[in-house]
């Protein structure tokens, strides 16, 4: 029984919530290896008269980047025009039908993605720190807000990469198994508690602001620059947001320092912002005429030689579908 | 001669002139490590550590101190140093690419921002989360305390610290944890 005049003690909540795990015959393995080739390399030093020691380095983890791609158009100047544009598709947002999902049934989106992702150069046998490729990704998405679930289905596909020596490397190692190529991998999830489809977001742009900038974590506006505001809101409109949000968003985005704002001939509208915080990037999305996401890409502007990525380099790229009721998960 | 009922300070003496030896601390001590390890820092980095720990105190191992008759609480500030030390260059570069270039997950988990948004908003990953927001010193004493399973004392041992300053910075990781934890918390009260 709990004493609610007594606070919870957060340790407990570590040991429950990150749970004791079990090294499997694998990992041990591995590990009994490196240290028998340790002890293996000490060994011979002993007899010989100067012995190379090496101790083995350790890789580092790895990681992967996201998202979009692109439209064109007659661009509009930073001023009145590109404001009225984004207020007439958050208008357009507002009044779209919010989404009617039965108990039973999903949203449901599809994407084509390409993302940079970055491994250590160990894992494709070069001798340089880091080493990075492009993987094409299509990606199904379903998911019941209500019920908390989401699956997703992804099929990569198509690596493209910057130098020969990591094409090289990715072959001779093994990576397209790694990647699983051409095959479909699907994941369920429970449980989830998105923080953008379960926060109470303001349909009143301000608010938004506010909200975002808490979000953030940076709790100072002045702190939080257009460029964060900017990349949050697209994260909230590339989700099934309702309607009166999505409009609040398109406003917000209104207000924001944006360096082009360029209306399609579709009634889209395509935005883009640099962000020179670190790495000098670009940023452009692609709205359509109801304010839902249908296109998103990062470019890097200078060339990075850590990565070994040119000047230009798309890092992420994607296409998205709206967000469709079905009834079903397809396989 | 060693052996499984040996010490752990016996078998590094005995190590010292048979390297073989050493791998009885190891068959004695890798889950622990591994456990820490992987609770400390997730799977992929935790697996990695938990081997480099037995490498690195193999080749460090004369300088264990052979009053200390087990071996554990050494293993685990070694791994707590590589995990620090992970955590630094990790969050760096992490930081600096995710800034430039968008969202970064890991390549074993789903890769898009929304997989990304949903796994960070899952239970665990919260807490997770919260421990890797605590200051390094408190991070560190916190996870040799609770993951680790050593008592005051040997985190003062292993960390070269006093017992206050390791009480003082548990304290401190508590409360903060317990903030950044709050809501959790209260669902914790009423489910138990």
């Amino acid at each position: 029984m709990s004493n609610q005049s007594e606070p919870f003690d957060p340790f407990d909540i570590l040991r429950e919530a990150v749970p004791e795990p079990t090294p499997s015959k694998r990992q041990t393995e591995a590990a009994r290896d490196a240290l028998q080739q340790a002890i293996a390399v000490e060994r011979q030093s002993r007899t010989t008269p100067v012995g190379a020691r090496f101790l083995p380095r350790v890789a580092v983890a790895s990681a992967v980047f996201i998202l979009a791609v692109v439209s064109l158009s007659l661009v509009l100047s930073r001023d009145d025009s590109a404001t009225a544009t984004l207020q007439e598709i958050a208008q357009a947002a507002r009044q779209a039908e919010p989404a009617d999902i039965p108990a039973e049934g999903f949203l449901f989106r599809e994407s084509l993605e390409r993302n940079l992702r970055i491994l250590p150069g160990s894992e494709l046998g070069l001798d340089r720190e880091f080493v990075a490729y492009s993987l094409g990704t299509e990606r199904s998405i379903w998911r019941n807000p209500q019920a908390r679930f989401v699956q997703t289905r992804i099929v990569n596909r198509d690596p493209v990469f910057y130098d020969d020596a990591a094409a090289r490397g990715y072959r001779s190692h093994g990576m397209a198994d790694v990647d699983a190529l051409d095959q479909r991998v699907i994941r369920r999830f429970t449980d989830v508690v998105d923080p953008i489809l379960e926060t109470p977001w303001s349909e009143s742009p301000e608010q938004l602001r506010s909200q975002i900038v808490h979000a953030i974590g940076r709790g100072d506006p002045d702190s939080t620059s257009s460029f964060m505001l900017f990349d949050f809101a697209i994260d909230m409109l590339a989700e099934p947001i309702t309607p009166s949000v999505r409009g609040a968003v398109v406003e917000l985005l209104a207000t924001l320092d944006l360096d082009q704002v360029t209306r399609n001939a579709d009634g889209s509208v395509r935005l883009q912002i640099e962000d020179h915080d670190g790495l000098s990037t670009r940023h452009t999305i692609v709205l359509r005429a109801d304010g839902t996401l249908a296109s998103r890409e990062i470019q890097l502007l200078e060339a990075n030689p850590e990565l070994g990525l040119p000047a230009g380099t798309v890092t992420s790229s994607g296409t998205y579908s709206r967000w469709t009721e079905v009834a079903d998960i397809q396989p | 001669m060693v052996d499984d009922t040996s010490s752990d300070a016996e078998i590094i003496a005995a190590s010292l002139d048979d390297p073989d030896c050493f791998g009885l601390l190891f068959e004695r001590h890798f889950p622990a490590v591994f456990s820490y390890a992987v609770r400390s820092i997730g799977a992929v980095e935790g697996e990695e550590i938990a081997s480099e720990v037995f490498v690195q105190a193999f080749s460090s191992r004369r300088r264990f101190d052979l009053s200390y008759r087990s071996a554990r609480p050494w293993l685990l500030g070694i791994a707590s140093n590589l995990v620090s030390t992970r955590y630094r260059s990790f969050e760096r570069r992490n930081r600096a690419y995710r800034r430039a270039l968008g969202r970064t997950g890991d390549t074993e988990e789903f890769e898009s921002e929304v997989a990304d948004r949903v796994d960070a908003s899952s239970h665990s990953e919260r807490v997770q989360a919260a421990l890797a927001a605590l200051r390094p010193p408190e991070r560190t004493v916190v996870s040799l305390f609770v993951f680790g399973g050593l008592s005051y004392q040997e985190i003062a041992q292993v960390l070269d610290l006093r017992e206050g300053t390791v009480k003082s910075r548990l304290s401190r990781g508590r409360a903060n944890l317990r903030n950044a934890l709050a809501d959790i918390g209260e669902q914790w009260g009423n489910d138990e």
